[in-house]
């Protein structure tokens, strides 16, 4: 019972750090606006004062371009993660991520296909980067499983072989691309960056991570069992058959949704859950939802670093993949010797 | 209690188990003999229902185990697998409180009075003080307990064992197997795959000896364990020892739980 607490007192902090952070955010840019603006903006939010608030330059950049890129970036840092906690107990794997099972690269394959072919209609780049997302994750499991050898590793060159086969066919449509006109566009587009969000991709993602978190969290007791191997989850009565195909859909979706607004993202979903299970152990009660927030901190954290480091603002991929790649390497040097609990 | 009517079992064309018969009754302590390959894994995960089955039945209760949901199954058959570390570590109560699941609705949680039945259960094995610790990071012997107490938080009128004594040493394998014993005793059915054909003469009930997936010979121990049936069964030559002449080292007394 003390342990519970213990966690519980965790993921406050987690919270309120992440709110904090989200408060320093709303400063950053190159736009300045100091703690005392943004205090009387708010008050003037507050009180309805809308006549005040349309007067005032710094609003329009908080409301219309801060805000909601600062939102969406904790949208995705969120689902990225959970999707990551999801899989790598889903498949038993501490090494399986979004981006190496190759959903990342299967949904950023629907990116391109969707700014190619549909007139750049963002439901269309949405729903095909959700349906190849979904195929690319069946496709590795399928692969490994029709193998004979449903373990972990070959899960991952399965997922290896997958992601090269979608960004070969990325590359393909690259080149196929008009380069003045398509080009361009798929190029920036799939790098990962948060600089072309509104709240249009805000309320465009906001439904489907709120629906995935929650049917993940609400799984989080046949979650739990699930980790021990799919034949003792089934000894002890779990339906896993049910629990994965539910479980791989809704994080697919999840993964899709975050890559159709921001692109390939990648090192999050990897690094993070083991973050998570290192502050509040391996209860899936606790651990989705400090994934959830540790993820949402980090990326947003990275995001600061993309807008504000230089001049030109910096593709986020490259962050976060200078930030996770030692990160996850001092991870497994570290000798976690109890396995990865 | 448990019946299994011409049971046959193939993987990729290959028959692993051929027509095999067998009842068990409460309170037995069956241990399943034969040499590497023969079937003895393959048939407990026909009993759990894990394998689909090409002919036979396997009846529980009187009733066919491919009606039941896996959930049914839970609530009848309980397994303990060879202990193993997990990929993701939890807390031994947690591990013992898992074995509630079979009786939770699919949106129900553990109770804080499963938890308190759960630490009953790691308190009647002698290893209470367990409880608070990372199941990875316990002895084998002590983790092929905390599977036991989950089996028994299942509540389940059958156990099966695959191999439980396999990573322990001399002193946790004789400690399992009076566990099963003491099982058996208390109206359970217990049935488990033994390497050793020693232990299950020292410790079972009866005896099904199997061999390229049938029964090679099947029944009370004294009259099944003959070296011809053993010989046969391991590809072997292998004498009965008279005890006389012979020398053996085994535990000179039951364990005693710890306090």
């Amino acid at each position: 019972m003390k342990k519970k607490s213990s966690s519980q007192i965790k993921l406050t902090l987690l919270f309120i750090a992440l709110i904090f952070l989200i408060i320093i955010s709303l400063l950053l840019g190159n736009y300045p606006i100091s703690i005392k603006e943004l205090r009387i903006i708010f008050i003037q939010f507050l009180s309805g004062s809308r006549a005040d608030l349309n007067t005032n330059p710094a609003w329009s950049v908080l409301y219309y371009i801060r805000l909601p890129r600062i939102l969406t970036v904790v949208l995705v840092g969120a689902a990225l993660s959970l999707s990551g906690s999801a899989y790598q107990n889903i498949f038993r794997n501490p090494l399986v991520s979004p981006d190496i099972l190759g959903v990342s690269a299967g949904a950023g394959l629907g990116v391109a296909l969707g700014l190619l072919y549909t007139e750049g209609s963002i439901l269309y780049v949405y729903f095909s980067a959700f349906l190849l997302g979904i195929v690319a994750v069946f496709l590795t499991y399928f692969l490994s499983k029709v193998s004979g050898r449903n373990n972990s590793m070959f899960m991952v060159l399965a997922g290896i072989v997958v992601a090269s086969l979608a960004n070969a066919l990325i590359s393909l449509l690259k080149y196929t691309a008009d380069p003045l006109e398509k080009l361009p566009g798929i190029v920036f587009y799939l790098m990962g960056g948060f600089s072309r969000v509104s709240w249009r991709e805000f309320y465009l993602i906001l439904p489907i991570i709120i629906l995935g978190g929650f049917v993940l969290i609400f799984l989080r007791w046949q979650l739990n069992i699930f980790s021990l191997g799919e034949k003792q989850a089934a000894s002890l009565g779990v339906d896993t058959e049910k629990i994965k195909i539910i479980v791989i859909i809704f994080s697919t979706m999840m993964v899709s949704a975050a890559t159709a607004a921001a692109g390939q993202v990648s090192w999050i979903g990897l690094v993070v859950p083991h973050i998570a299970r290192f502050i509040v152990g391996t209860k899936h009660k606790f651990l989705l939802p400090a994934s959830a927030l540790i993820g949402a901190f980090l990326l947003l954290l990275m995001d600061n670093l993309a807008r504000t480091i230089s001049g030109a603002e910096i593709p986020i991929s490259i962050i976060t993949a200078l930030i996770g790649a030692p990160f996850f390497a001092y991870l497994l040097i570290s000798g976690r010797e109890s396995g990865w609990s | 209690m448990l019946e299994i009517e011409k049971l046959d079992f193939s993987y990729q064309k290959k028959k692993i188990l051929k027509k095999i018969n067998f009842k068990a009754k409460k309170g037995e302590f069956i241990s399943l003999l034969g040499a590497n390959g023969s079937g003895k894994t393959t048939f407990l995960h026909c009993i759990q229902g894990l394998l689909p089955l090409k002919e036979g039945k396997i009846l529980i209760d009187g009733e066919n185990i491919i009606q039941l949901s896996k959930k049914e199954i839970a609530q009848k058959i309980s397994v303990v697998p060879q202990e193993n570390k997990n990929v993701f570590a939890y807390e031994v109560l947690e591990m013992v409180v898992m074995g509630v699941n079979p009786w939770l609705a699919f949106t129900e949680h553990p109770s804080p009075e499963d938890y308190q039945k759960a630490e009953k259960i790691l308190e009647d094995l002698g290893v209470v003080d367990l409880k608070g610790k990372n199941f990875n990071q316990i002895s084998g012997g002590e983790r092929q307990l905390v599977l036991i107490a989950r089996a028994l938080m299942q509540q389940t009128d059958i156990l099966l064992l695959d191999e439980p004594n396999s990573h322990l040493d001399f002193k946790n394998v004789h400690l399992m197997m009076e566990i099963m014993r003491d099982l058996s005793f208390k109206n359970k059915t217990v049935i488990t795959a033994l390497h050793d054909p020693n232990l299950a003469y020292k410790y079972s009930d009866r005896v099904i000896i199997l061999k390229e997936g049938e029964i090679l010979a099947s029944g009370v121990v004294e009259e099944v364990m003959t070296a011809a049936n053993l010989s046969a069964a391991y590809d072997l030559k292998i004498q009965k020892v008279k005890p006389n002449f012979s020398l053996e080292f085994r535990p000179a007394h039951k364990f005693k739980k710890k306090a």
